[in-house]
């Protein structure tokens, strides 16, 4: 596949696996999505063993639904790459002209990417920290004087062997899932999706290329049509109360995992086509809005949601 | 001659690099075992391999990116004294190979700038580093790392990033670039140094092989450009050249089952078929099945999942409903589990030989002799690596040991402290046009915005010395008994000297032995451990190295070196003189000089009176000579802890 302009091609010659054809990983989909419809929920964190299509299904989202691949934050970039500074063959020129930085960027695309963000050298965390907190680009340096309001929503992938993240860092991203290994049978379709896929996307004619877009065409108007309804769905004073109930049975830390709980609910709905939130809608989002938001898991603990906290999540929204 | 006409394990390596070629998302070959001295010559004929064609990404007409540019980089030819590789035949351009070894920084990865002179002035050319490919059309590099254990920080993040990826992308000091990698990497690793590596990185790296006794031909080029996979590569070649699909057939159910079942993890699974798609290319096979898929796993040296212990990343989930195919007679010797290494004599009888045109039979497994080996041994390893080890470390103190770390990279300056002189020249050159015009003229201006230091590994600040006395040790755990002080040096990132006196293996039972070592993860530390008593005693010399141990640390680094812990855990009972240990010659009765040449080493020892080394003698309690290891502290200016064999909570008291 080369440089292509159609929505869901990837630029300059890269591959990326359509999206449809991504095989499991149903929870890391429903993050993403939900995050599409809802933009405020702010982002999505997946965490999970290597091999198991994290960047893959990020890279493919975003082509699916932006038609570009997401602005990535690079874990080594360097500061003047973040904030923003001078293009240097301007410079050389002796002209000035402004490189926009990876903030900016994500600002215009809606979308901040960052793989392996447990990796993160800590100052460019406190940098991402400062922005997506305040809302406000400040730069100040090199003869740069500029503050804009940016906002964009932050996508993260990560190998929980390596580290945990910070947990001011945690509790930006809107929403948590995690990537799980395949079944038998899942693992056999992912093997004949990826290895057709390599022997398709030389072809630029590719049939099954083109269903595979076909597809995510359809998908995409779905979720479109979700994010037009998504203020037309009714919330319920009780729903907002058993929300409430159960972030505080849970105990969890601070009031961002109601919200977006909320918030992720709310697009649940809207993807369904329903007309308001009910309680079964809170239960399909809840482990995502609030995994990484309970006391053990923003103090380094695990964030897996146990068959008991199932069990627990099953009792306060049954 | 073909591949299998030289050693059996070089046509494996061919036909694994000849994989590596063939599809373009095999793109990490990691080699275990390899003789230290055959590294480079190994590289040589992968950069050839990988030069000479590479599949479905074109191999246009252009000038290339050119052989050597910059530092880090070299022609694709001799590297590491090997022959020099044959130029790429069939008009395949020449790619780039570039070594990543112990100093590899991440400005030479990501982004290099190069000063260039002008009329009157200085300006500066910002190019993309070792692993940014600019053009899509160039030949794809050959990245070679010749200690995947100690590749540094910059080059252990870098290949996470890269290697296996469908996207990278760069962006620092103004370069902004995405890109697809396509670069194939070849590591070299020892098999029981698999535990010090991040699991995460050795993860990316789809092709193995375990070579202990690679034996290369006298011309390994040659023998490369004669093989069978040199000629089909050429005609996969061509076939790319159309834009088709080169890498081999498509699998069939029965091909896709079995690497789904045989493989553990998906990515692992991914790999296997697509190493059997690549052998299928490689043998003109129409379709890729089932046998292909065994003769991968072969390759790789596999044991099939019914004969694995349960420790890969994840479970496969139940197999497929698919039969096995009974083994036939003559292939029904059963697995081995997983043994310890054979010794020499009985290596050469169980080296197995999946020559590239041998019978492919059923897949019952085979042997692990050396050159076989699990594909995966970091699955069973020790971990001996540091938490997070793709992470950089915690700094401890911003003090003056900051200032002395191996440089790493560059950074914006913030005081006036280890300016990074040429860096900082760089960062002004591009902004003189406009300096110059805005006042109006001549001269080099730099101002505080542009200034860099540099940024510096952390250098050890503390230092643990352990002197184990082997025969002292009966009836204790010295794991549980050291922790204490083990732990502290893991915590306070320590550089570690053991030095050994009544080792049973020792080369020299009347000397002391002795190794130093980066951290606390050093296997040879848990060897030392566990090691065997023999008969002598020398505490005396031991006490000797380790004197001259602690006098060196402090000598060469006499202000970072923050605190030293010398732990010395003997009973006191040396029966070796340190005249004997120094002329191997026993000279009559040793009586008390034994003790008495030890007491004399500690004093000369406590006689130094470092205010920051810290002595302990670890009382092993033997009786009836108590008195011997408070003779020694008393010598040695330290105190004595005493503990009951295995009783770790007395040991963690002590500190």
């Amino acid at each position: 596949m080369t440089a292509g302009t159609r929505r869901g091609e990837p630029p300059q010659g890269i591959a990326i696996l359509p999206y449809g054809y991504v095989v499991g990983q149903e929870e890391v989909k429903l993050a993403l999505e939900l995050n599409f419809v809802a933009a405020r929920i702010g982002g999505v964190l997946i965490s999970g063993p290597p091999g198991t299509a994290k960047s893959t299904v990020v890279r493919a989202f975003a082509l699916m639904t932006r038609g570009r691949l997401p602005v990535t934050l690079t874990i080594d970039a360097t500061d003047d790459r973040v904030l923003g500074g001078w293009e240097l063959n301007a410079l050389l020129r002796g002209e000035t002209m402004e490189q926009p930085g990876l903030l900016e960027a994500a600002h215009a695309d809606g979308l901040l990417y960052v793989d392996e963000v447990n990796l993160l050298n800590d100052h460019v965390v406190n940098i991402i920290l400062d922005v997506s907190s305040t809302g406000v680009l400040s730069v100040q340096r090199e003869g740069i004087d500029k503050v804009m309001s940016v906002s964009f929503g932050l996508v993260g992938t990560m190998n929980p062997e390596e580290g945990g993240l910070r947990p001011q860092l945690l509790d930006r991203f809107g929403l948590m899932a995690t990537a799980q290994p395949l079944d038998a049978d899942q693992r056999h379709a992912m093997l004949r999706a990826v290895l057709r896929f390599d022997e398709e996307c030389g072809e630029p004619e590719s049939p099954w290329l083109a269903e595979g877009r076909r597809r995510d065409r359809e998908l995409r108007g779905r979720l479109l049509r979700a994010r037009s309804r998504l203020l037309d769905i009714a919330v319920p004073d009780a729903v907002v109360r058993r929300c409430a109930d159960t972030a505080a049975a849970l105990q969890v830390v601070g009031h961002r995992g109601e919200v977006v709980m909320l918030q992720a609910a709310r697009a649940r709905a809207a993807v369904e086509g329903a007309l308001e939130v009910t309680v079964a809608h809170l239960r399909a989002t809840a482990p995502l809005a609030l995994r990484h938001r309970r006391p053990e898991t923003t103090q380094g603990g695990s964030a897996d949601w146990t068959p008991e906290d199932l069990a627990r999540l099953d009792t306060l929204l049954s | 001659m073909t591949s299998e006409d030289g050693p059996a394990d070089f046509g494996r390596l061919l036909r694994v690099f000849a994989c590596a070629a063939a599809d373009p998302r095999l793109t990490g070959v990691l080699l275990f075992d390899v003789p230290p001295q055959l590294t480079g010559p190994v590289a040589d004929v992968f950069a050839a391999v990988v030069a000479g064609f590479v599949s479905g990404e074109g191999t246009g007409e252009g000038t290339g990116e050119g052989a050597g540019a910059g530092e880090g980089a070299d022609p694709a030819g001799p590297a590491g004294g090997g022959p020099r590789p044959a130029a790429p035949a069939d008009g395949a351009r020449a790619g780039r190979l570039v070594r990543l070894g112990a100093a590899v920084r991440e400005d030479d990865l990501w982004s290099r700038t190069r000063l260039l002179p002008a009329a009157g002035r200085i300006t500066v050319d910002v190019l993309g580093g070792d692993l940014v490919e600019a053009e899509p059309d160039a030949p794809p590099r050959a990245v070679v790392v010749p200690d995947l254990a100690r590749l540094p920080l910059p080059g252990l993040r870098a290949a996470v990033t890269v290697l296996g990826a469908d996207v990278a992308a760069v962006e620092r000091h103004g370069v902004s670039q995405v890109w697809r990698p396509r670069a194939r990497w070849l590591a070299f690793c020892r098999s029981d140094d698999a535990g010090r590596v991040s699991p995460h990185l050795l993860d990316r790296f789809p092709l193995r092989l375990r070579l202990p006794d690679l034996v290369l031909p006298a011309d390994p080029s040659a023998a490369w450009r004669a093989s069978s996979e040199h000629r089909v590569l050429a005609d996969l070649r061509n076939r790319a050249a159309t834009g088709r699909w080169a890498g081999g057939p498509a699998p069939d159910d029965a091909a896709l089952a079995r690497a789904a079942r045989e493989a553990p993890g998906e990515r692992r699974a991914v790999a296997l078929a697509r190493i059997a798609r690549a052998l299928a290319a490689l043998g003109g096979a129409p379709a890729t099945t089932e046998d292909h898929v065994t003769e991968a796993a072969r390759l790789i040296g596999l044991r099939p999942a019914a004969h694995r212990p349960p420790s890969g990343p994840e479970p496969s989930g139940p197999p497929p409903p698919r039969a096995e195919p009974p083994p036939p007679a003559a292939q029904t010797s059963p697995p081995q589990p997983r043994m310890p290494e054979p010794d020499a004599a009985t290596r050469t009888a169980e080296l197995p030989a999946p020559g590239p045109e041998e019978t492919v039979a059923p897949f019952t497994g085979h042997t692990p002799g050396r050159t076989g080996g699990d594909p995966y041994p970091e699955d069973e390893a020790e971990p001996l690596r540091e938490f997070a080890p793709l992470r950089a470390a915690w700094r401890r103190s911003a003090g003056p040991a900051a200032e002395r770390g191996p440089v790493t990279g560059i950074r914006r300056a913030t005081d006036l402290r280890d300016l990074a002189l040429v860096p900082t020249v760089v960062e002004a050159a591009k902004y003189q046009r406009l300096r110059g015009r805005a006042r109006g003229g001549s001269g080099f201006v730099i101002t505080p915005a542009d200034l860099r230091s540099h940024a510096r590994a952390a250098e050890p600040e503390r230092m643990l010395v352990l002197l184990l006395d082997h025969t002292s040790r009966p009836g204790w755990e010295w794991p549980q008994a050291l922790a204490p002080y083990v732990r502290w040096a893991y915590a306070a990132r320590a550089t570690v000297a053991v030095v050994e006196v009544g080792g049973a293996s020792a080369a020299d039972e009347l000397r002391a032995q002795t190794f130093q070592a980066r951290n606390v993860l050093d296997p040879r530390l848990a060897e030392a451990l566990y090691r065997p008593a023999g008969r002598a005693t020398p505490l005396a010399h031991g006490l000797l190295v380790a004197a001259q141990l602690v006098r060196r640390a402090f000598q060469q680094q006499p202000t970072s070196l923050a605190e030293a812990w010398l732990v010395v855990a003997t009973d006191g009972r040396g029966n070796v003189p340190l005249r004997t240990s120094l002329t191997g010659r026993h000279d009559g009765p040793v009586g008390r000089r034994g003790v008495q040449d030890a007491l004399t080493a500690a004093g000369q020892l406590g006689a130094m009176g470092r205010m920051r080394l810290h002595t302990v003698v670890l009382d092993t309690g033997a009786r009836p000579y108590a008195d011997l290891p408070f003779t020694l502290a008393d010598a040695l200016g330290g105190s004595v802890v005493a503990a009951e064999p295995g009783a770790r909570e007395d040991t963690d008291a002590a500190v």
